[in-house]
């Protein structure tokens, strides 16, 4: 028994996760992910561990890790006028902003709109400037009294968009980055099937990779101590601007990385098992960062052995980031291989 | 004239505001005309019928100015220009408002010249608060700078605003003539020119005039720096073929000059390569008409010192006489 | 038979429709819809606006139009854009029409078609990562922005969409703030004209005594491009009073200075002295402002001269129209994110229907 792809995503991203915020969302994922893991275990980390066993004594452990923190943004001050001011956790798109619909996780959540420079105000050289984040408003309708016993400083403010569909099976919305590889860690783990695996799998899904620390996914697996590592993260999909050679095509599957901070023979083993089972699958050359937890990972403990399996979006960092469940599906089938694999690292 | 030109300049009339002078020259108008009645827009329009040709003149009243847009803490005025301000020549002047209030139009300290514009001024009448500037003005009320007249050497006038009172003023100077005028005759004195040629459209529309001529302003080429153009103060009415607006007709314009020749009139031809004038809605009203445009030449254009010659104003008049009694 | 909307849920219904501008069809089929049994007739309007008329007292009779005669206009459109042309990978480029700011843009998602079917998209904007850090404080331009429908090919794409097509964003409509007194969603300028002016001719219809003079209710095109329907209309209607319905851009936001801010929410509809394109007729507006307050209705001079809206060329009509406007304040007008006060909107319904009511005792 395994979830609708897009039915998986959609409940992932309602979750609000914003880099700090993770352990929030801990009862209503343990509710949606509880079917297809054998055990949790929470991580002081903020990192959230599923484990699926093979059954067998002494398997060895295979980790599979999906940043599940998404980027947002924090509350800096609240005006006299009732409007507030933020800060950027991750890296946000500033160019995307006037008049974006957000939400404020605060003792209740509230919607809200980011302010936009009326138009009178403006000059024509101004449209050619993203505002800066410090100058940004955001308009929640509330006067500054009644907002301060709802909204504190260090509230947590996130997208509004939630995940709709396009043509085909592409699906867009907020925080694919990187909910649509949790869904396909998640599928993975749910498609091996039992009595051929021959790893015990362990699903980090891993907090603050978008803070820049990749703190949530080190502790965890330095906890985890595992004898190889997949790191699945988002990759740039083919769009204008986009080099061809730093990209992968939408809806060909996910996209490997070869880079000489991962485990190249691993990497191969990956290809190769894509090769049997008729997997779709492309690679990227990311020579000196995969600008995954990867680099990080791959130090922890004596050194893991890690390999990149990514999954094209395009819009990456804006609400509306989209990507084709196809890849989504691809990529969990072959994580579902990798488990079931004896030979993974020979 | 003068007496006449002196009364139009002490009653303000600033684009949108021009009711008080409407009803003035409607006053003034009734006994030469079978009828003067006034649109929805405010416009003076004044009939006498006749055979022949519909003859449609218009002279706009409406002068540029500004609107109070909102009243500060401190009791400084915000405005908006009505009207196309020159911010340089309007900076530390005495500005009027209609209810005789007066004030200081002042740039906000430190904003440097050449980033003069509505938002960078404040008006300052001398209040100390909000309260006390509502006291006397409020938001909506319109002011100008101050009107003024007075002689320079020769036949010359300086004050202001020339830029159109003194239409105005040939029209209904022109008016004591009418029982000699020939064809179907309408004076128009209209309103909003300053802000977009509004008030001479709907006139039109109502008239549907055969022939459509202006009498308004126009620069001239004889200033320091100025634009070379070969229009002149002095020299005579100008009879305009072109501005940024329009294109006049050409049998008309030179109707108008033989007319002029005929008449000995001094005339000079004009084309003007900015500014626009109640010409082109005249000519573009309802099914259009053939329009033209009786130019007084006049220095220093929407400043506070605009400078005409009297004899040119003398000349424009008798023109305008001339056509009118010319059997089109 | 009594139709069972509000003007709220009518706003709701309205601001979600598809109308951007040149494609007003389908908001025009719900208003007409909604309006048929509250008016006498329907006018003609080749330009695709719906312009209907209550008979004032006395002039039922076919043929009969009353010597005077009040239109009240709102605009049906809203800001779009319309496909250009659809590349290899089947992406949409685009031509604006709704402005140069394209940062209102980038990111948004949207729906492109046509009044009958549309599909949605999303404005697809090249990654953060791979700008250049000094490019990344500028605005995207018009010519990198691109509709990302899901196609993948042209093929694919020319299934769905075509060369001409419209666009507009797709936005919620959202109730928010305190207690719940505000809404958010597109359009919202001027579909809340629209929804106000049906609701005040089924209140209108539903009195017991016709109207003094003949109301006119104009529902006009192509606003948001400047080349306006109401010209058209007003050209047909021949009104001597005309009210404008609008959105106004309210700048009431921290950091604006106080002359700046044009127009506060929630404290009424928005009177305009004058604009961009237009100065209003003062005693008419003084008159309304004067009916306001006798019926303690708030309402608000708008402080600034700015923008502009179809009083351009009704005023300018015929032989000239007595012209007001009344706007509601709106922060972030043009964008997907339009946000109002329910207030205002209640406000400014009460004040219509105190005009009206006022044109049955006395004449202006």
């Amino acid at each position: 028994m395994y979830p609708d792809t897009k039915e998986l995503v959609t409940s992932l991203t309602s979750i609000m996760s914003i880099s700090g915020q993770e352990e929030q969302g801990r009862e209503t994922l343990c509710s949606i992910l509880q079917p297809y893991f054998d055990e949790y275990i929470p991580d002081p980390s903020g990192t959230h561990v599923f484990v699926r066993r093979c059954g067998k004594q002494g398997a060895p452990k295979l980790l599979l890790d999906a940043h599940f923190d998404e980027i947002g943004m924090m509350v800096r001050d609240i005006t006299e006028e009732g409007f507030l001011r933020v800060v950027s956790i991750g890296g946000l798109d500033r160019r995307i902003l006037p008049a974006a619909e957000v939400l404020i996780y605060g003792k209740e959540t509230l919607y809200g709109v980011i302010g936009a420079v009326p138009p009178h105000l403006q000059k024509a050289e101004d449209y050619k400037q993203a505002p800066k984040i410090e100058e940004l408003l955001i308009d929640t309708g509330y006067d500054r009294e009644t907002l301060r016993t709802l909204v504190d400083i260090g509230t947590p403010v996130g997208f509004y968009e939630k995940t709709a569909s396009l043509l085909g099976s592409r699906i867009c919305g907020r925080s694919m980055d990187n909910k649509a590889c949790c869904a396909a860690a998640v599928l993975g783990a749910a498609m091996a099937k039992r009595e051929n695996m021959a790893w015990d799998l362990y699903v980090t899904l891993s907090a603050r990779e978008e803070a820049g620390m990749a703190s949530g996914c080190s502790a965890a697996a330095y906890r985890i101590r595992p004898d190889a590592a997949i790191v699945t993260d988002v990759t740039f999909a083919s769009a204008p601007g986009v080099r061809e050679d730093e990209s992968g095509k939408m809806g060909n599957g996910p996209v490997l990385s070869l880079s000489a901070v991962t485990d190249r023979r691993l990497t191969e083993r990956l290809l190769q098992l894509c090769r049997q089972r008729e997997i779709s699958c492309q690679t990227c050359v990311d020579a000196c960062d995969t600008g995954t937890n990867a680099t990080m990972l791959s130090l922890v403990g004596a050194g893991i052995p890690t390999a990149v399996v990514s999954v094209p979006i395009t819009s990456m960092h804006t609400y509306n980031e989209t990507v084709d469940t196809v890849d989504i599906e691809y990529a969990a089938a072959l994580f579902a291989a990798a488990a079931e694999e004896e030979g993974l690292r020979s | 004239m003068r007496t006449i030109l002196k009364k139009l300049l002490q009653i303000p009339s600033v684009s949108g505001r021009e009711a008080r002078l409407g009803k003035y020259i409607s006053k003034e108008m009734q006994p030469y005309f079978d009828t003067v009645e006034s649109d929805a827009l405010g416009n003076v329009i004044c009939r006498k019928r006749g055979e022949g040709k519909k003859l449609l003149f218009c002279a706009h009243m409406d002068e540029i100015g500004f609107i109070v847009t909102f009243i500060e803490e401190d009791g400084f005025l915000r405005g908006a220009p009505v009207g196309g301000i020159d911010f340089h020549a309007a900076a530390y002047s005495k500005v009027v408002f209609e209810n005789g209030q007066v004030g200081a139009l002042i740039p906000e300290e430190g904003v440097k010249p050449e980033d003069y514009k509505g938002d960078t001024f404040v008006v300052d009448i001398g209040a100390k608060s909000r309260e006390d500037a509502e006291c006397l003005v409020s938001v909506g009320h319109c002011f100008s700078l101050e009107s003024q007249l007075f002689s320079l050497a020769g036949d010359r006038i300086c004050g202001r605003p020339l830029d159109d009172k003194l239409g105005c003023a040939i029209l209904m100077s022109a008016a004591q003539e009418a029982a000699s005028f020939q064809n179907d005759i309408t004076f128009v004195f209209s309103v909003q020119e300053e802000v977009g040629l509004r008030g001479a459209r709907t006139a039109a529309s109502y008239v549907e005039p055969d022939f459509g001529i202006a009498v308004d302003v126009t620069m001239t080429g004889d200033v320091k720096g100025a634009k070379p153009m070969a229009v002149s103060l002095g020299k005579g009415a100008a009879i305009k073929l072109k501005d940024k607006s329009v294109i006049c007709d050409g049998f008309l314009a030179e109707k108008m000059a033989s007319i002029a020749s005929e008449h000995a009139i001094p005339v000079q031809k004009e084309i003007l390569t900015v500014g626009g004038s109640d010409t082109a809605a005249l000519q573009l009203a309802g099914a259009g008409c053939r329009a033209g445009c009786v130019s007084i030449p006049l220095r220093y254009c929407h400043s506070g010192v605009e400078i005409a010659d009297y004899k040119d104003v003398q000349a424009c008049r008798e023109l305008v006489c001339a056509i009118a009694q010319n059997k089109f | 038979m009594k139709q069972d909307w509000t003007t709220m849920s009518l706003l709701e219904e309205l601001s979600c429709a598809f109308g951007p501008s040149g494609c007003e069809d389908a908001v025009a089929d719900i208003i007409r819809s909604r309006i048929a049994m509250y008016c006498d007739e329907f006018l003609p309007d080749p330009m695709g606006g719906v312009l209907a008329r209550i008979c004032g007292t006395g002039t039922m009779e076919e043929g009969a139009v009353s010597p005077r005669r009040l239109m009240l206009s709102c605009h049906m459109d809203e800001v779009g854009f319309m496909i250009r042309s659809i590349t290899e990978e089947g992406l949409l480029k685009i031509a604006s029409m709704c402005g140069s700011d394209t940062r209102v843009l980038a990111g948004r998602r949207v729906l492109v078609g046509n009044a009958a079917f549309q599909v949605r998209g999303v404005f697809g904007v090249k990654p953060l990562h791979l700008v250049k850090s000094a490019d990344r404080g500028s605005a995207l331009d018009i010519d990198e922005l691109y509709v990302d429908i899901g196609a993948g090919s042209r093929q694919a794409a020319e299934e769905v969409v075509h060369v001409g097509d419209f666009g507009t964003f797709e936005s919620d409509f959202v109730s928010f703030g305190q207690e719940s007194g505000y809404i958010k969603g597109k359009a919202l300028d001027d579909r809340l004209g629209c929804a106000v002016l049906c609701s005040v001719m089924r209140r209108v219809y539903e009195m017991e005594k016709r109207p003094a003079c003949d109301l006119y209710f104009a529902f006009t095109c192509r606003e948001e491009l400047g080349i306006s329907g109401a010209r058209t209309a007003a050209y047909r209607i021949d009104p001597d009073y005309a009210i404008v319905l609008e959105a106004t851009a309210a700048g009431d936001i921290s950091g604006t200075p106080e002359y700046r801010q044009v127009a506060h929410l929630g404290r009424g509809g928005a009177l305009s002295l004058m604009d961009r394109s237009t100065i209003y007729d003062r005693p008419f507006t003084d008159w309304i402002l004067e009916t306001a307050m006798g019926e303690n209705i708030p309402c608000q001079i708008k402080q600034y001269v700015s923008g502009g809206n179809d009083a351009a060329h009704i005023h300018k009509s015929r032989t000239g129209v007595r012209c007001a406007a009344v706007s509601a304040p709106a922060r972030y007008i043009h964008t997907a994110s339009n946000v109002v006060a329910k207030k205002d909107i209640e406000s400014i319904e009460q004040l219509l229907m105190a005009v009206i009511n006022r044109l049955y005792n006395e004449k202006k």
